[in-house]
């Protein structure tokens, strides 16, 4: 069990990163979402011990964090959302040497580690080769191998898909599912479909602030029947936007289809079934107009 | 288009602060060079002004070589900075042309650059305006001295530096190779430099400098005082070929980045391509794995194990590291090859000389590498995004630093592996077998190892503090400027130089000797000093993503504890214990002075007691002299009975005695009548005494003397070698002289004004009549009656001038005793070593050899060289006036061989490992320098002058003039060539970096270049024209005359006489040229035309232009009109040992006008003609006096 409490940062530019974050995040796979900039890489890294926050507390389980972070490094797994390795070292070495600064010391238990994560992560067959000439889903699944080798009992990973064709990102996320059942992952995202797919539990982050968390299907529950869609002609659409409250505008064949939020339902719309990403839009468009008000 | 992006890129670099450090940098350099003395080091010294053009041009050229390592990336990354910030995609789709793209790119960064360089000559301009520098030593301002060079000289070289920048960066675009190349332009300029060390191919090393700082140095080595202050440089010659050459291949190469460049994605491949993947076997099946985890000691040491091998193979892997060794070790062999020359002559290519060619070559590289691959190091997760996963990993912060050390360290340690096996490999190449693998290792991994260790951890330091790799670079270069200039800024104790290991020589008699604990504990000192940078940079090292000052001090506090602690306390122990025991050596047990000191207390002794410089003293007629050296303690005692009589005409009434050694423990001086001590100044070491009674004229007075000296630890100025385990030589400065010292004043007029004190004359005038009481040797003395006793180690042979009367042994010592048959020189000295002895014999005349076992190398030679010279001297000039000549070897902590009466001591580094006959045009070295020494035993032994100008004439210049007869008995005259040529070239260049003023050969003040390398010229010139007969009836006669003179002594005015005797008139003018004046030549062969004549013979026509000057003290030179007899000789098929070829035509010819043509015929084919061919006169021009002949 990770509890964040109060997590403020402010960064020397002035750029308020995080303001009073407090989460909960329990056992199996947490969806972290948020636009870009929203602070989501700024959280990761606190809690993966490389920032000091400005004020709040970080616990795991019974683990102060900010007072032991090298307890903490003990049981993590990090993958940050943009990294390179060493390009002029094999795989299997890469990982030789990243589970021997895990702690795992004995080479045999490590040569069997390392030959079974690369058969997880399905590179075994390239153990060899340079990992300067992998490509970004065979670096991306190293790197996940390397936060998983050691018995991580928190892991994180920022933004593991984006860049990923889809091919990789459902391998990808496969893996991150079959890990995801007996610890804590953090999942740190702004794609809402990889949450949907993995995370039994979510939150949402904007501007440095949690602006909802829960689980996915309640909190798509909690829209439903509050949510209308209509196709509307293009010169008519900012009428419709200063109107209604816009969730968001999609194009469907050309045409722009209006996700608007209401209680009761509005005229010429018709009901829609809301699914996660709706959420998404509502949660930012809400904090939007708080931010306008 | 163009416009724009050129615009764009001036902008940029302006906007950029890196941009005006630069050209602080640059300013600050130039500023220093000319306002400290570094000036001084770079040939400004004495009458050349510190403003002065030829100094102003040679600083701007060593400044753009040294800097062009810190301006790399400011044209290399122009192109890759689009690559880096990924702008290339967005740039390469837009309509720009690539001409517009790399042209504005280019000329951008390329106005940036002469911006950046303008530093230079402001910084140079501004310096010697500062009020504290001396303004004696400046010439009224001329801007154009600044303007010319900078706009000839220095914009060619921004300009090839620029192409070759933007060349690589934009090909290869990695940042890497772009920090590298300045690294590999430094090595090919030295491969440059190193080829001019051979005098055949300087025209070659000046075209292949694309800095053409050799072109410079090659126009320029010649010039004179008088030049270097008023000649711009003149854009000619070699210098000017080499400017166009490279501006043209500047373009070139600029052109061929414009073609090879393409808008595109990736560097271009070069002929690599990938193998297909083998298919691998299927893995093990996978298996559930809970390894356990481990975070104790053993784990950390694992841990540390694993990074520094990570870090070791991701330097050694990298092409750009290998390729560095490569082009480094291609260097070292080069160097190497010519490691084995020693002042142009060949030596044995012993161990030693091995280790300091291969590591003095390499340092800069190390330094480099260091500079480099430390800041690599450093920031290696930060430039691979590597770093959020590595800091968040549950290893302690000290694993990846001491990683990362230990990475670099075993770098290091592979390379000196590397160094020491090149030096066994070219050592073998040069057929030299006797491999000390042992001395390798002690003295690449006792000497320079720990150094380069601490200078990685400052390294490692200032990447960490200054968390920015590139001003990271900068600050590093700045530190080892400032360590160069901390003496300069009176931080000259060791005390103060990072990571510099202590001075020491070695030598193969005395190994590293007494040099061995300050080396010890300059070594731990710096280790301890190392060890708390070390700490400081766990401290603050950046471990997660936030770098800013306040959380990097939080942190450190919190890292402040445990080991840590104890590590500081360690280290700060071990500095405290290595320092403290330095200082306690240094300054309390023995006297620490700074130059400064030094010179003060110089000034001090001339004014207290100069007044007394002619106070009338006694005269030296008997020395009973004894020295009990014990190499064991390092100490000996030194005793003696001097007995002096008062050769003046009036009594003398007081004393002065002078001991100069300042570490000596005097006990007794006592005289033998009455005195009052009237000054005892052991400061100055000199005691002022009135006799009671005035000394009558040719009465006697006696001085007993006793004296002791101990070596206590080391002091900071080297421990003195005078007593060593094995090879002491202890000379007459542990005796006491009578008389003021001149030798005791400040020599070098700079330093003198620094002091206030009036320039000093070198020598007094030959017209000094008081003068000529004394001999040039300066003490008090002439010829004397001596007997010596040396004792020593029970398993040394220790020797003294004089012959060996008895030896024995005396409580466990062995005493041998010496004594002089025949009234000699007042000039002895003792030695001592473990020798082993060759004996000979000519005409009853002991011959003998002492050397050090393993030196056998050249002692036929030398034995033969002794019988050859004592057989001619004596026939031709007088004979031999002992009965006994004795060479004696003794350690390199000198580099010279010393005429005693009988007796040659001989450096280790000179004779012994000389290496004759190895090659076509070697000289036998061994045979030539004894042969000298032994002349000397009539030239200095027999007639000595007085103490005026001109007297080393007739002892260097005839003792030169000896060897050079004895070489040509052996060797014959045309093998003499390269030899002269050698001699011309040190006497032209000797004069051009004269610290006073040229004189003539007659009027010559102790300057080397003149009496031996103008010496051996004129005196050879003057042989060849009058014939060697006259020659040698001059040399007779004058030793006839003046051999064992009383005061006062001869002058080289009187030996000219005798010279001048044996010239016929019309040949006269000779003397007048080479010995009354400075007279220089400048003969040239402008053409050769051969016809065959229709008997078969061969007419060749050449027509020769000559010109001849005549040169003031500071090398201004007016023409004189040439009426000269010249050699014109006719050459022939080339020999081995012989360029110039077969003489076939090789007559004294009359040259009367500028131009001449000579028309002679010869029997066989000739391929050369020219005038004045084996450079027997003083040409400033040697090289042009011959050419090929042509056809019509």
């Amino acid at each position: 069990m990770l509890i964040v409490e109060n997590l403020s940062k402010t960064y020397p530019n002035g750029v308020r990163a995080l303001s009073g974050v407090s989460l909960t995040i329990g056992t199996g796979m947490f969806g972290l979402l948020g636009p870009n900039g929203a602070g989501k890489s700024t959280l990761m890294r606190t809690i993966a011990t490389l920032q000091p926050p400005d004020s709040g507390s970080i616990r795991f389980g019974t683990l102060d964090v900010l007072a032991e972070p090298d307890e903490l490094r003990k049981v993590l797994g990090y993958l940050p959302q943009e990294f390179g390795l060493y390009p002029n070292l094999s795989a299997e070495l890469t990982l030789d040497h990243f589970a021997t600064m895990k702690g795992v010391t004995d080479g045999r238990q490590r040569r069997d580690l390392v030959a079974n994560l690369l058969q997880q992560t399905n590179l075994y067959e390239v153990r060899k080769k340079h990992v300067g000439t992998f490509s970004g889903g065979m670096k991306q699944r190293l790197g996940i191998a390397i936060a998983l080798a050691g018995t991580p009992k928190l892991l994180i990973v920022d933004e593991p898909t984006a860049g990923l064709d889809p091919t990789e990102r459902h391998r990808f996320l496969n893996l991150l599912g079959e890990i995801g059942q007996d610890i804590v992952v953090i999942l740190s995202t702004h794609i809402v479909e990889d949450v949907r797919e993995l995370c039994h539990a979510m939150a949402i982050i904007n501007q440095g602030r949690v602006v909802l968390a829960g689980d996915p299907r309640q909190i798509i529950a909690g829209l439903r029947g509050k949510l209308w869609r209509r196709e509307v002609a293009k010169h008519d659409l900012a009428a419709v936007q200063a109107s209604h409250q816009v969730i968001s505008t999609q194009l469907l064949a050309g045409v722009p289809v209006v996700h608007v939020y209401s209680e009761s339902a509005p005229a010429g719309f018709e009901p829609m079934e809301p699914d996660l990403e709706d959420v998404y839009f509502h949660q930012l468009g809400l904090a939007g107009r708080r931010e306008a008000a | 288009m163009f416009g724009t992006i050129y615009r764009f890129e001036v902008r940029y670099h302006l906007t950029r602060p890196v941009t005006y450090l630069y050209f602080t940098i640059f300013f600050l350099l130039a500023f220093l060079f000319t306002t400290t003395d570094a000036v001084t080091m770079s040939g400004g010294s004495g009458q050349v002004m510190r403003n002065a053009p030829w100094v102003v041009a040679q600083a701007m050229l060593l400044l753009v070589a040294i800097g062009q390592v810190i301006v790399t990336g400011l044209v290399g990354s122009t192109v890759l900075r689009d690559y880096q910030y990924r702008t290339h995609e967005l740039l390469f789709t837009t309509p720009i042309t690539r001409f517009a793209y790399l042209g504005g790119r280019f000329f951008g960064s390329f106005t940036i650059m002469i911006l950046v360089h303008v530093g230079i000559p402001l910084g140079l301009f501004l310096g010697p305006l500062m009020p504290w520098v001396d303004k004696t030593k400046m010439l009224p301002i001329n801007l154009a001295a600044y303007a010319v060079p900078f706009v000839v000289l220095i914009v060619p070289s921004i300009l090839v530096l620029s192409a070759i920048f933007f060349a690589v960066g934009a090909l290869t675009r990695s940042l890497f190779a772009i920090y590298t190349q300045g690294m590999v332009l430094l090595v090919a300029w030295s491969i440059a430099a190193r080829l001019t060390a051979d005098l055949d191919n300087k025209a070659l090393a000046a075209m292949l400098d694309p800095l053409g700082i050799q072109s410079f140095t090659l126009l320029t080595r010649y010039w004179t005082v008088n030049e270097k202050n008023t000649q711009l440089v003149p854009l000619a010659g070699h210098l000017l070929a080499n400017r166009l050459v490279w501006s043209a291949v500047a373009l070139g190469l600029v052109a061929v980045t414009y073609a090879l460049f393409r808008f595109r994605s990736a560097p271009p491949a070069f002929g690599r391509t990938k193998k297909a993947a083998a298919v691998e076997p299927p893995g093990p099946a996978i298996r559930a794995i809970v390894p356990t985890q481990n975070f104790g000691r053993g784990a950390w040491w694992t841990q540390l194990l694993s990074s520094i091998r990570l870090s070791f193979w991701t330097i050694v892997r990298q092409v750009p590291f290998v390729a560095i060794v490569a082009i480094g070790m291609i260097n070292l062999g080069m160097t190497a090859a010519y490691a084995d020359a020693l002042y142009g002559e060949k030596v044995w290519p012993v161990t030693y000389t091995m280790v300091e060619v291969l590591t003095g070559q390499f340092f800069l590289f190390f330094i480099i590498l260091i500079t480099i691959y430390t800041g690599e190091a450093v920031w290696r997760e930060r430039q691979l995004q590597t770093d959020q996963i590595v800091d968040a990993l549950p290893t302690r912060t000290s694993v990846p630093i001491l990683g990362k050390l230990g990475g670099l360290v075993l770098v290091e340690a592979l390379l000196l592996v590397m160094l020491m096996v090149t030096g066994m490999v070219i050592q073998a190449g040069k057929g030299y077998y006797h491999f000390e693998v042992g001395l390798y290792l002690r003295y690449l991994f006792g000497t320079s190892f720990p150094s380069l260790v601490q200078l990685t951890i400052l390294a490692t330091l200032i990447h960490v503090v200054v968390n920015q790799k590139y001003v990271g670079h900068v600050v590093m270069i700045l530190f080892y400027v400032l360590r160069v200039a901390s003496g300069q800024i009176g931080l000259e104790h060791q005390l103060f130089s990072y990571a510099a290991p202590a001075t020491f020589t070695y030598s193969d008699m005395n190994g590293f000797g007494p040099f061995v604990p300050n080396l010890v504990l300059a070594a731990l000192y710096w280790s301890g000093i190392a060890g708390l940078l070390g700490v400081l940079a766990y401290l603050f090292w950046v471990r997660g993503s936030e770098a800013s000052w306040p959380v990097r001090r939080r942190i450190a506090r919190l890292r402040w504890a445990g080991p840590v602690r104890v590590v500081a306390g360690t280290s700060l122990a071990v500095a405290l214990a290595g320092g403290g025991t330095i200082f306690y050596n240094t300054n309390l047990r023995n006297d620490y002075r700074s130059t400064k000191a030094v010179r003060k207390l110089a000034a001090e002794y001339e004014r207290t007691y100069k007044s007394l410089e002619k106070l009338p003293q006694p005269r030296l007629i008997d020395a009973v002299v004894r020295a009990d050296l014990e190499p064991e303690r390092l100490a000996f005692g030194v005793s003696g009975t001097f007995t002096y009589v008062n050769n003046h005409p009036r009594p003398i009434d007081s004393l002065l005695v002078t001991t100069t050694h300042r570490e000596l423990w005097i006990d007794t001086l006592a005289w033998n009548r009455p005195v009052k001590t009237l000054v005892s100044d052991s400061l100055q070491g000199t005691t002022i005494y009135r006799l009671g009674t005035p000394l009558a004229p040719g009465d006697t007075i006696a001085l007993r003397y006793r004296a002791r000296f101990e070596s206590r630890g080391f002091p900071e100025d080297g421990p003195n070698t005078a007593i060593a385990a094995n090879g002491s030589f202890v000379n007459l400065e542990y005796f006491p002289v009578l008389g003021y010292q001149p030798s005791g004043e400040i020599g070098s007029d700079d330093n003198r004004r620094k002091e206030k004190l009036a320039p000093k004359a070198r020598m007094a005038s030959i017209n000094d009549e008081s003068a000529r009481a004394m001999t040039y040797f300066g003490v008090n003395a002439d010829w004397i009656s001596f007997q010596a006793t040396v004792s020593t180690a029970p398993d040394q042979i220790a020797v003294a001038p004089g012959y060996l009367v008895r030896e024995y042994r005396e409580n466990g010592r062995r005493v041998f005793e010496y004594q002089a048959n025949e009234p000699m020189l007042a000039f002895f000295a003792f030695l001592s070593a473990r020798y082993e002895v060759m004996r000979d014999e000519w005409n009853g005349i002991k011959l003998e050899i002492y050397y050090h076992k393993g030196h056998e190398y050249n002692l036929d030679r030398m034995m033969a060289s002794m019988k050859a010279s004592l057989e001619y001297f004596s026939a031709h000039f007088s004979p031999y006036q002992f009965k006994q000549v004795r060479i004696l070897e003794f350690p390199r902590y000198a580099g010279f061989a010393q005429a005693f009466p009988n007796t040659v001591p001989y450096s280790e580094s000179i004779g012994f490992i000389l290496r004759a006959g190895s090659g076509d045009d070697d000289l036998d070295m061994p045979y030539y320098v004894t042969a000298h020494e032994v002349g000397h035993q009539w030239w200095a032994h027999q007639v000595l002058g007085a103490n005026v100008q001109g007297s080393t004439l007739f002892s260097e210049g005839l003792a030169n003039y000896s060897a050079i007869t004895i070489m040509e008995k052996k060797y014959g005259r045309t093998n003499l060539q390269k030899f002269l040529a050698n001699e011309l070239d040190r006497y032209l260049g000797g004069r051009s970096v004269e610290a006073k003023k040229e004189m003539p050969l007659m009027l010559v003040e102790n300057q080397p270049y003149i009496h031996y390398n103008k010496g051996s010229l004129a005196l050879y010139a003057l042989r060849d024209l009058i014939g060697e007969d006259p020659m040698n009836r001059a040399l007779s006669r004058f030793l006839k005359d003046k051999s064992f003179q009383k005061p006062p002594f001869t002058t080289s005015r009187e030996f000219l006489g005798y010279l001048d005797a044996e010239t016929p008139d019309s040949l006269k003018y000779v003397i007048d040229d080479l010995f009354r004046t400075i007279t220089l030549w400048d003969n040239k062969a402008e053409d050769a035309v051969v016809t065959k004549r229709a008997d078969g013979k061969f007419q060749v026509a050449v027509k020769v232009h000559s010109l001849k000057f005549r040169a003031d003290s500071l090398g201004g030179q007016t023409e004189i009109p040439v009426a000269d007899l010249v050699d014109i000789g006719v050459f022939g098929d080339q020999q081995p040992g012989n360029k110039l070829g077969t003489p076939l035509y090789l007559m004294k010819h009359w040259i009367r006008t500028r131009d001449t043509t000579f028309t002679v015929v010869v029997d066989t084919d000739p391929k050369k003609a020219g005038v004045d061919p084996y450079n027997k006169l003083i040409d400033r021009d040697p090289k042009d006096n011959v050419k090929d002949v042509r056809q019509p």
